[in-house]
């Protein structure tokens, strides 16, 4: 049995507001194995940027992470001080932010950036060798090395994304993280930049948690798949489970949702609105629109419980989600 | 909803209170009352002259109370051209485009690269015998500029937005664009550049006044300072004499920026330390 | 034979920039495209960043004139219609953009996007032919008027915004609808319902659409035709479903290769290059725009653009293969 590189155990933030807490995390709990591609997937405020940003510690104030562990190799990444998590980011866990391309310094050579990342880390290293780092890294990400000394505005969105990839793997971490990391991309530049994502996380034997929208996406890359709805994990499943056997309602309805070009069909949608995160209907957060909701479900919250090897659900409808925690 | 705001609030009360009182003792006070000499000099305050009286034998809080309107007359007609000025020609400029643009671009430059300050002093010295509204009329006449530029960049970043595009869809024809749909956009932020320019306007007027080139025969909180200092009020520590109308001035100074404030933090809730 | 509904004639469109040194963009070249008047279709306009589909929505409606070539609505030319023409146009021809925020003055009520065109074009007298008006196009997008009229834009979420302006179009009753971008910024969820009332405009009111978009999936589900884009230039047009299923242009068989299919076990097996000079500038070239990243060039390619050939009973690929 793998060791886990991660284990999330009931992470819960917020976001205080004069209008009282908004639950944006609410209880989100996760394993992510040695070497594995890990799907976080949910629809726009459901609290997968938050649990990636949470992970790094990045929550600004009014947000504060209220509860929770995240364990990376057995460390406690929020009972970490000031120093060892600046140690921590970068070489052993790293995160691709969304828009991470737009947030590339346009008045630094992008040689000049990656050589910043490397130093905040390491100490300072002799010019060559640097260079000889970053040439090496550029490789990784399929980029010549001219591209060292061009300015980001030279270059175009798929080639920003992999100076991110490469960026955030510089120090070899230990887990990456990357949220939408293709979500304005063109469909070729898309498939080339993902390509480039597992080619690099194959070769450093890294984890991935893999954040976006797009069924598509997940379906082609992860092994594991978590669904978020509403701050909380509706399943946790083997992509092919996810795809052929959904158990949760929530995500027999996203499945069907997807279009897809294999067959023409009619797409199903998901009548009604996310909930309020300031007040949250009681229960099951997803029973005001689900087909199958049961007075239970009105009043209690269902926990994430392990019904078949490897496939956690939090629903009512399966027996042995009450009580029991991952 | 503006109300609401306390910053706003309470800008507003004070200079609401220094209006009123101010109406109300001017119309109270006899014109007998105003001239010299209808005063011992040189008194300190006192019961039958609140804020003392000055070498010239006038009571202080007479003048204060015509003094505060006058400079306040001066704001209000200077931020009103300039801001109105300044709209029309950063709309036109901004929707139309082409020469036109480039013509009234130019012009925008040239104002704002001119040291406003000196031109003032410059024209208020040659014009003789200035009142208080060819003063304001002055004073506007450097204060277009800056909305104008801003105007004309917010016309132009919104002319692209897609809610133009949909009233061009919708069969709006160009003017009816400028009017229903990008000026009701504007409108906060011209409220906030009135403020400004208000209380840029009697800094300004305050500062030419001080230097002698202000409305000689009108009173003004800038001239009862230039008084005050002709007639030495300082050195002989006529103290209630000078200090009055500088304590006018950062009161009105004081009140229109917390307004201004509160106009901001109502338009952008997220100064206010909201999220 | 009546006159097809919309018809674009060999447009170009070109931008120049730039003062001193004129720089000129190809945005479109040589674009043909006829929409029958019956039935109602829905034909896609499909493409990457850059190839010029936003342009030809732009052009269609109005925004932008064509450097070479004409528009036809209804057989007559848009260029030089008078002011009364245009607003007979902007009665029939309408859209629905990409941003459901953006496309709201965010100074206004929701209401207000049904008012003006109600006021516009004369559609109801007094307020109770307004307000029963607005919550009949609403009831057709699954809305209640009490859930939205009233508020402000920033108080509806972006699934409600995008219907309450597919309620706009309803009310309208044009023959055309260019739909640009319409779900890319939805939520999967709702991208299937506002999917679902575009084809039932389709269906129930004869609604035609241009459906400007990147997404062949979606494209695929909703669409009659396609036309697919490149770098300006059509590379190939037919049905959906078979140019989808069966691409015969290299570019289009690059496109669809690329899709990511919602099916684990539908995975990608090959792996795909692209070299930095293909991503970065374009060069300009008289041959076939794709030539630098076919697999399949040959000398040819580079001499002059390829026509359009039909390889199919519905299909059309600009390439020198066939």
């Amino acid at each position: 049995m793998n060791e886990h590189v991660l284990e999330v155990r009931d992470l819960r933030v917020s976001y205080h507001t004069p209008q009282g807490p908004i639950k944006a995390v609410d209880g989100v709990s996760f394993d992510v194995g040695a070497g594995e591609r890990f799907g976080l997937v949910g629809e726009s405020g459901c609290g997968k940027s938050t649990t990636a940003m949470a992970l790094l510690r990045l929550i600004q104030p009014p947000g504060r992470i209220e509860a929770g562990e995240a364990r990376l190799d057995g460390v406690d990444l929020f009972a970490l001080g000031e120093e060892e998590l600046r140690a921590t980011r970068w070489s052993r866990l790293s995160l691709i932010p969304q828009g991470a391309m737009n947030s590339l310094n346009p008045v630094m050579r992008i040689r000049e950036q990656m050589a910043d990342a490397i130093n905040a880390h390491e100490a300072r290293q002799q010019p060559r060798e640097l260079l000889q780092r970053i040439e090496t890294s550029l490789n990784l990400v399929g980029l010549p090395h001219r591209v060292a000394s061009m300015y980001p505005h030279e270059l175009s969105g798929g080639m920003k994304q992999r100076v991110c990839i490469a960026m955030a793997i510089s120090l070899g971490p230990r887990l990456l993280i990357a949220d939408e990391l293709t979500s304005a991309l063109d469909v070729v530049v898309q498939r080339v930049v993902t390509q480039t994502l597992i080619e690099v996380q194959e070769r450093l034997g890294a984890s991935l948690i893999l954040i976006g929208h797009d069924m598509g996406l997940q379906a082609q890359l992860v092994d594991r798949l978590a669904v978020m709805y509403a701050g909380r994990i509706a399943e946790i499943a083997g992509i092919t489970t996810a795809f052929e056997g959904p158990l949760h309602p929530y995500t027999r309805l996203l499945i069907s949702s997807v279009p897809t070009i294999e067959e023409r069909k009619t797409l199903q949608a998901i009548p009604g609105l996310p909930p309020s995160l300031l007040n949250p209907p009681p229960g099951c957060l997803f029973h005001p629109r689900c087909p199958f909701a049961m007075e239970r479900c009105r009043v209690e919250a269902p926990e994430l419980a392990e019904v078949e090897a490897g496939h956690w659900v939090a629903c009512h409808l399966y027996p042995g989600t009450t009580g029991a925690r991952p | 909803m503006l109300f609401r705001n306390r910053k706003f609030l309470i800008g507003f009360i004070i200079i609401a209170i220094l209006v009123t009182v101010a109406i109300v003792s001017n119309t109270l006070t006899e014109p007998a009352l105003r001239r010299t000499g209808s005063f011992l000099p040189k008194l300190p305050p006192a019961s039958g002259w609140p804020l003392g009286t000055d070498s010239l034998g006038r009571s202080v809080a007479i003048q204060m109370s015509e003094a505060i309107l006058k400079s306040l007359l001066v704001g209000l007609v200077a931020a009103t051209l300039g801001t109105f000025l300044g709209a029309v020609i950063g709309f036109t400029a901004g929707y139309f485009g082409g020469v036109v643009d480039a013509f009234l671009r130019m012009l925008i430059d040239v104002f704002l690269a001119v040291p406003s300050l000196l031109f003032l002093i410059l024209i208020a010295s040659l014009v003789k015998g200035v009142g208080v509204l060819a003063m304001a009329v002055i004073i506007g006449m450097f204060a277009w500029a800056s909305p104008a530029r801003q105007v004309r960049a917010q016309v132009l970043s919104l002319k692209e937005r897609p809610f133009v595009e949909l009233a061009r869809l919708s069969g709006m024809s160009g003017l009816e664009i400028v009017f229903r749909e990008l000026m009701p956009n504007m409108l906060q932020w011209l409220g906030a550049n009135f403020v400004n320019a208000f209380i840029a306007a009697i800094l300004a007027e305050a500062g030419l006044s001080l230097l002698g080139l202000g409305p000689q025969r009108d009173m003004t909180l800038g001239m009862m300072i230039y008084w005050a200092l002709s007639y030495g009020a300082i050195l002989q520590n006529l103290w209630w004499w000078w200090l009055t109308p500088v304590f006018g001035l950062i009161c009105l100074f004081l009140s229109l920026y917390l307004l201004h404030l509160g106009l901001d933090e109502v338009s952008n809730p997220r100064l206010a330390g909201r999220v | 034979m009546t006159a097809p509904l919309l018809e674009v004639r060999g447009v170009t469109k070109v931008y120049a920039s730039g003062v001193v040194r004129k720089r000129t963009t190809v945005a479109l070249e040589d674009f043909s495209l006829a929409q029958p008047s019956e039935p109602a279709a829905i034909t896609t306009i499909a493409g990457e960043s850059g190839s010029g589909k936003t342009t030809l929505a732009r052009l269609v409606l109005g925004f932008l004139s064509p450097s070479v070539g004409q528009l036809l609505y209804k057989g007559q030319d848009l260029a030089g219609m008078s002011k009364r023409e245009w607003l007979d146009y902007r009665r029939e021809v309408q859209a629905i953009f990409q941003d459901p925020y953006a496309v709201y003055n965010p100074f206004y009520k929701v209401d207000h996007v049904f008012r003006v065109v109600i006021a516009k074009f004369h559609l109801a007298r007094g307020r109770d032919q307004t307000e029963k008006l607005m919550a009949e196009s609403l009831e057709v997008v699954g809305l209640r008027p009490d859930e939205v009229l009233g508020k402000y834009p920033h108080q509806l979420s972006g699934g409600q915004r995008q219907r309450v302006m597919l309620a706009r179009a309803f009310l309208l009753k044009p023959r055309l609808m260019i739909a640009d971008e319409p779900v890319s910024m939805l939520d999967a969820s709702l991208r299937a319902m506002v999917l679902d009332i575009i084809t039932k405009l389709k269906t129930d009111l004869g609604i035609s659409f241009l459906y400007i978009t990147h997404d062949l999936s979606t494209a695929y589900q909703i669409s009659d035709n396609i036309h697919i884009l490149y770098r300006g230039s059509v590379a190939e047009w037919g049905k959906a479903t078979t140019v989808i299923e069966l691409p015969k242009h290299p570019y289009t068989q690059l496109l669809v290769e690329s899709i990511p299919i919602p099916n684990p076990r539908r995975r990608w097996t090959e792996r795909v290059e692209l070299r930095p000079e293909q991503e970065l500038a374009a060069a300009e070239t008289p041959g076939c725009k794709f030539a630098d990243r076919c697999p399949h060039v040959m000398a040819v390619c580079h001499q002059a653009r390829p026509p359009l050939i039909q390889v199919g009973a519905d299909q059309h690929a600009a390439c020198y293969l066939y």
